[in-house]
């Protein structure tokens, strides 16, 4: 294993980093791909690259997000509607370890409604994050959408990643 | 890619053949400061530019002018900091011989095979292609998108799904003992069999569940990061299917 230090390529990839924060932290709402989640909505953090974690206040929250029709990359017509059926949806649901990512705890899917409450409870006072897609049928063939990311997206990442939606529960009382 | 264009690609797909190219990632790790002499130097370059950075993006006018007033004196602080808070170089570099140690152990663990049979039984799976193993065992070389074949055509073969491990390591902010994640970097391009083009071609990355510092990777012989890169197998061999063969690309809002 060949190690080295970059650090001294850094001072330049500081700045680039301290540009994108500044874009990031203008006006303006979380960019998102993906399904559109209502709740736990996406809420801005400043200075920061990735959306802020929501407090919901019971452990077993309605999750909801925008259906598939909401969600489309061109506005659809009516042929296009005509041919995608068969829509589900997937939820996932990791805690948060000591940082960022997380391990995954909530599994669900063939979902057909956009919303969802969970059946087992969560930890109180514990961070998360969530993501969802929609498996559907267009003309015969099987397809699903991209995972739900906000704010700086990793779309090249695996999920979980720090793109993923993010909330916490309220700690016990 | 729009969807009509990444539809048409697929639409030409029967039989995937699934190959890994033998040649080994390069690592890339992010060290902390080593001893003194590392840490002060660390030190005075972040304490110089922290203050910078921070007048350029905050919304005070003439913030940048006066971060940079104020820059020699938090180099100083910075140094002094990295001078009491770096790890003995002895540490770093007992830590970094077991975790050389530990990459070598995960490549003898078969992972490249895991991930090759866990993408072929995904794929057969999850999308109604017929996905097999790349049938000779050498695989294709493919460069600046043009793939070069070395053995003659395959006949139930119509696309090569040809995987390289690009890249593993450790990646994070620098600093003087920053906290890195586990990455791994994989190359995947989708080849044409009858004319060799590259219909596909993305690389993909997995990030470990958690951040640690660099001696906590290294310590128990590098069990934490042999985990994390093992844990990122069934998750890389996920996203290349659903991501070449299932999902139907919707644009960023």
């Amino acid at each position: 294993m060949q190690m080295h230090s970059t650090w001294r390529t850094r001072p330049i990839s500081c700045i680039l980093v301290g540009l994108c924060l500044a874009g990031l932290t203008g006006c303006g709402k979380p960019s998102v791909v993906g399904l559109h989640p209502e709740y736990p909505p996406v809420v801005r953090k400043s200075f920061t690259l990735y959306a802020d974690f929501v407090i919901v206040n019971t452990l077993m929250p309605m999750f909801r997000w925008q259906p598939l029709e909401m969600t489309r990359a061109d506005p659809p017509t009516e042929k296009e509607n005509g041919r995608i059926e068969n829509v589900t949806y997937e939820l996932r649901i990791w805690r948060t370890v000591p940082t960022e990512s997380g391990r995954l705890v909530y599994v669900r899917s063939n979902l057909t409604s956009p919303v969802h409450r969970l059946e087992t409870p969560l930890k109180p006072g514990t961070r998360y994050l969530w993501s969802i897609r929609a498996h559907f049928e267009i003309d015969g063939r099987s397809r699903l959408t991209e995972w739900t990311m906000a704010g700086y997206v990793f779309r090249n990442e695996s999920v979980p990643n720090d793109s993923c939606l993010r909330f916490q529960t309220a700690p016990s009382p | 890619m729009k969807p009509s264009a990444l539809e048409r690609i697929r639409s030409e797909l029967s039989t995937v053949g699934v190959s890994l190219l033998p040649s080994l990632p390069t690592t890339k790790v992010v060290l902390p400061a080593k001893g003194v002499w590392g840490g002060a130097k660390r030190g005075v370059v972040a304490g110089a530019t922290l203050p910078v950075m921070i007048g350029f993006v905050s919304p005070v006018p003439g913030g940048t002018y006066l971060g940079v007033l104020l820059s020699p004196i938090c180099a100083l602080v910075g140094g002094v900091h990295g001078i009491f808070t770096a790890i003995p170089a002895q540490e770093v570099e007992n830590a970094q011989i077991m975790l050389e140690a530990a990459t070598a152990q995960f490549r003898q663990m078969g992972l490249r095979d895991v991930l090759l049979n866990r993408i072929i039984a995904l794929g057969n799976d999850r999308t109604t292609l017929k996905f097999v193993v790349w049938p000779d065992g050498k695989p294709t070389s493919a460069e600046r998108g043009v793939a070069e074949h070395r053995k003659p055509f395959v006949e139930p073969i119509d696309t090569h799904l040809l995987i390289s491990v690009e890249k593993s390591g450790l990646r994070g902010m620098d600093g003087i003992d920053p906290p890195t994640d586990v990455f791994l970097q994989i190359r995947v391009q989708l080849i044409r069999v009858k004319d060799d083009s590259v219909l596909l071609d993305e690389r993909f990355t997995c990030a470990s569940d958690e951040e640690r510092m660099f001696l906590d990777w290294a310590a128990d012989g590098g069990v934490h990061f042999i985990d994390e890169i093992e844990s990122c197998v069934p998750e890389l061999a996920e996203k290349i299917v659903d991501d070449f063969f299932r999902v139907y690309p919707m644009n960023q809002n």
